[in-house]
């Protein structure tokens, strides 16, 4: 029997593979993956699927910290007054409010009742509040709505307020997030049954899950008291919501070519497969706010100003932007974005200018080590920071990590990073939320990132947070960001937007990058 | 008919129908202590493995470093919260009060609480471990029809002297397919028929069209090799000499294939369907986030990234089980068929 020779079958193999290749190629640019655009068919049923960022901690909104935990909060959950795209505040649950330094006075929406018929009434609203507010739940996002200090709720005729023992300016806004949420009375009397079901005024109830992978909810007919963003379409409410948790943003463009998901945030580029779908609408949003940190603890190459300066002049922010959010996000100047309260325009002028030469005279033959999480575009930014680091004549390491051991790495206290880009997705909108990175005690015992050793910064951060008026907080504001960046303690990057993409016939109000699930609607045909 | 004897062939087993010899009942009760002994000896495996994946994995996981209280509280806590957290966890405690509860824990059944999800662990297992089953046997149903099917065809178009046409194509074809990643042949397949001509979902799940294609990015690389392995044991067979003494009693093709070739070449398949089995388990790891299947693929890999203690403890735990259990059913099966299998063991 005549044998092929190996070298004969391997030429073969090459062959086969190739003409298989060619034939997936082919195939490829046939039929609807000819270039055109991708054309997910209309929703029918009434079932929308939005995605989630990751797996849900609890339906009890106080236990809440993460983007998914707020998106399952806003559509179960009503919180008193609510933020809209633009910042401003609009009515959640209160359809008016009164604002003073050390409290805050909501007067009551009438006719709002819990899933299981309950009556909303200030008690019910007060039993909630008093139990986010208490220590012992151990809220995660409590510190930034009281500031640490103690809070007391009462009740009026058809007000609730809320006391603290100082003034905190992070109140007011700190009490409109989603994880501020009112839990209704049958939820408060079985707090471990909100692990999988809700309690809530929300224009969704819970129905089944998959923890970790999706969730389903129902529409409340009954729902009409909602909040009423600038931004929210036309049409119906879907009867049924699922959220799917989906890490990737190639799964979620393929299950949205494919009409298996209607609403997706995209932070990757892979959304622009659908800029020319007709049935696909898009929206932009800034979600994240980013910014270059320093680890200022005793024996780090950063603890030296000197050092820290010519990093910030060796990373040319413009470019980093294009590679980050592949170009659309937009420079900042501040702890937070220009729609911010106490935005400081005057801040840009302490922005270092891009200046390499500048920066390699300090950096040469410094080791760095540079931290990033690879949520951004894949970690490029992260990349991009220690090339300008070593083009800067840095011996530079680069540690880009998925964003679980980022946050390890950054709240450890092991303090193995030199610059970090710290990635905050200020849900309050609060500079005075992100200046809490930047002062007090270093990880584990603590949230400065860095070890910043500021003291004016410090003192001005304390007195923004205890300020009695919005003017003297914004002053205070101003004075801590430009200690800071005198200091070369942080420098301002980008914003990193999503884009919300709407197939199906959909629509919703996008705020910070994530889609209000009460805004939600399905056109009419 | 004379039976073909050769070292290679089959020997039947107790009650597989053929006529007692004299002095029967020595012989029963030898392979009864065979058995009882070839038990003894496994069973003491089993537990033995057991003890050590629960005491492994849950050192393992508290070796990595990490908090998982941070990570549940995220950026916005302060050392208070994440404190109360970490209490309301049980990290607090020394390492063994927190094994000591672990296991006692396992004796009743329980398997703790997810720290992310809140969900109890053994609710958790009870809603993914089907669809990753399901996917490790429609994977294991794939191997074994492709390359079962195709190794015996090639290795009998061999024999017949018809390999020049086949050999390379064959070689070149398991060659490819055999050194493709899960990952690849997956993203190929969503790309192929999924996006371009949309006649399977994207998204895996349990119906037979959204199973499919899990199934082969799963099953296709390991069917590739099998296809090789048994084309080997076939050609392998089909040269002994009892095989030439059948042909030369004019037997029929299909019954010398049936009843002399497939018999040998099975033994060994079945050894190694075994193995596969648990191998396939560990190949669906990356499917199921290929498919985004909501199995214990995706979700070990969400529980290690987020130091989910007790989930990664469970799924660990019940897949060393499986893959325990699965190998305990093989040596058996292979007892079974062939008892001097089970003799060689006990020796």
């Amino acid at each position: 029997m005549t044998r092929i020779r190996p070298r004969t079958a391997a030429l073969q193999g090459m062959a086969l593979g190739l003409v298989t290749l060619a034939l997936i190629s082919a195939c490829g640019s046939g039929g609807s993956g000819s270039g055109a655009a991708p054309e997910p068919k209309a929703v029918t049923g009434g079932t929308v699927t939005i995605d989630l960022s990751g797996p849900v901690t609890s339906y009890d909104p106080a236990k809440g910290s993460g983007f998914q935990d707020a998106e399952v909060a806003w559509a179960l959950y009503d919180s008193l007054v609510v933020t809209d795209s633009d910042g401003s505040f609009v009515p959640g649950l209160a359809s008016s409010w009164k604002i003073a330094p050390t409290s805050a006075t909501y007067t009551l929406k009438s006719g709002v009742t819990c899933s299981d018929g309950t009556k909303v009434t200030p008690t019910v609203v007060a039993a909630s509040l008093r139990r986010f507010l208490d220590p012992a739940t151990a809220a995660p996002f409590l510190a930034q709505v009281t500031g640490g200090n103690a809070a007391t709720v009462t009740t009026g005729a058809n007000t609730v307020t809320v006391t603290l023992a100082k003034p905190w300016a992070g109140l007011f806004p700190g009490l409109a997030s989603p994880f501020a949420g009112i839990i209704c009375p049958a939820g408060l009397r079985d707090l471990n049954s909100l692990k999988t079901r809700s309690a809530g005024t929300g224009s969704f109830v819970s129905a089944s899950q998959v923890a970790g992978s999706n969730y389903t909810f129902t529409r409340r007919t009954d729902y009409d008291w909602g909040p009423k963003y600038a931004d929210q379409g036309t049409g119906t409410l879907p009867t049924k919501l699922v959220m799917q948790v989906l890490t990737d943003d190639n799964t979620r463009s393929n299950l949205m070519a494919t009409s298996a998901l209607q609403i997706g945030a995209f932070t990757s580029d892979a959304w622009q497969k659908f800029k020319a779908s007709k049935g696909v609408k898009s929206a932009i949003s800034n979600q994240t706010d980013t910014f270059l940190i320093f680890n200022e603890a005793p024996g780090h190459p950063t603890a030296d100003q000197r050092v820290r300066k010519a990093v910030e002049q060796a990373v040319n922010r413009q470019g980093l932007n294009q590679v980050q959010s592949f170009g659309a996000g937009s420079l900042i100047t501040n702890l937070g974005q220009s729609n911010y309260q106490c935005f400081d325009n005057s801040l840009g002028n302490l922005i270092p200018r891009y200046d390499a030469g500048a920066a390699g005279q300090v950096l040469k033959g410094r080791s760095l080590n540079v931290l990033g999480t690879n949520v951004f575009a894949g970690g490029d930014a992260n990349s991009y920071v220690l090339s300008a680091l070593e083009a800067a004549g840095v011996k530079g390491t680069l540690q880009n990590l998925d964003n679980a051991a980022y946050v390890q790495a950054l709240f450890s206290g092991t303090n193995n990073w030199d610059v970090a880009i710290l990635g905050y997705g200020n849900l309050l909108s609060s500079l005075l939320a992100a200046g809490g990175f930047f002062s007090g005690h270093a990880p584990p015992n603590g949230q400065n990132l860095g070890d910043v050793q500021n003291p004016t910064a410090a003192a001005a951060l304390a007195a923004a947070g205890s300020a009695t008026s919005q003017g003297a907080e914004c002053a205070a504001l101003s004075t801590f960001q430009k200690s800071l960046l005198t200091n070369a303690d942080f420098l301002p990057l980008s914003t990193v937007p999503v884009h919300v993409l709407f197939a199906g016939g959909t629509s919703g109000a996008v705020v910070k990058g994530f889609v209000q699930p009460s805004s939600i609607r399905i056109a009419q045909k | 008919m004379t039976s073909i004897t050769s070292p290679a062939a089959p020997v039947p087993g107790p009650g597989a129908g053929a006529p007692e010899p004299t002095g029967a009942q020595p012989v029963r009760g030898r392979i009864a202590r065979l058995w009882l002994a070839y038990l003894a000896r496994r069973l003491a495996g089993v537990v033995a493995v057991l003890v050590v994946i629960v005491l492994l994995t849950f050192m393992i996981v508290r070796w990595v470093p990490g908090d998982p209280a941070r990570l549940i509280v995220g950026f916005d806590a302060g050392p208070a919260q994440v404190r109360q957290v970490r209490e309301q966890l049980g990290l607090t405690q020394p390492f063994w009060q927190q094994f000591g509860h672990y296991v006692g824990g396992l004796f009743h059944g329980d398997l703790g609480t997810s720290f992310v999800t809140s969900q109890p662990v053994s609710e958790m297992l009870a809603q993914r471990l089907p669809l990753t089953a399901q996917l490790a046997v429609s994977a294991l149903i794939v191997v074994l029809l492709v390359g079962f099917l195709l190794g015996v065809t090639a290795g009998v178009l061999d024999h017949n002297g018809r390999g020049r046409y086949y050999t390379a194509p064959f070689t070149a074809v398991t060659s490819l397919v055999g050194a493709l990643p899960e990952y690849i042949t997956g993203t190929l397949l969503v790309y192929l028929f999924a996006l371009t001509l949309h006649w399977f979902p994207v998204q895996g799940g349990p119906s037979f069209t959204a199973m499919l294609m899990p199934a082969l990015a799963v099953g296709l690389p390991p069917a590739a090799v099998l296809a090789r392995l048994v084309r080997n044991e076939t050609v392998g067979v089909l040269s002994q000499e009892y095989i030439t003494t059948a042909t030369s009693k004019r037997l029929s093709s299909a019954r010398l294939l049936l009843r002399h070739v497939l018999p040998n070449v099975v033994t060994s398949t079945l050894t190694l369907s075994g193995l596969l089995l648990v191998a396939l388990l560990g190949g669906t790891v990356i499917t199921e986030n290929v498919f985004n299947i909501p199995g214990l693929g995706t979700e070990v890999v969400q529980a290690i990234l987020r130091s989910d203690y007790p989930s990664v403890q469970g799924i660990i735990l019940v897949l060393g089980v499986i893959a325990v259990v699965i190998n305990l059913a093989v040596d058996i099966t292979l007892g079974l068929l062939d008892p001097r299998v089970l003799a060689r063991r006990v020796a």
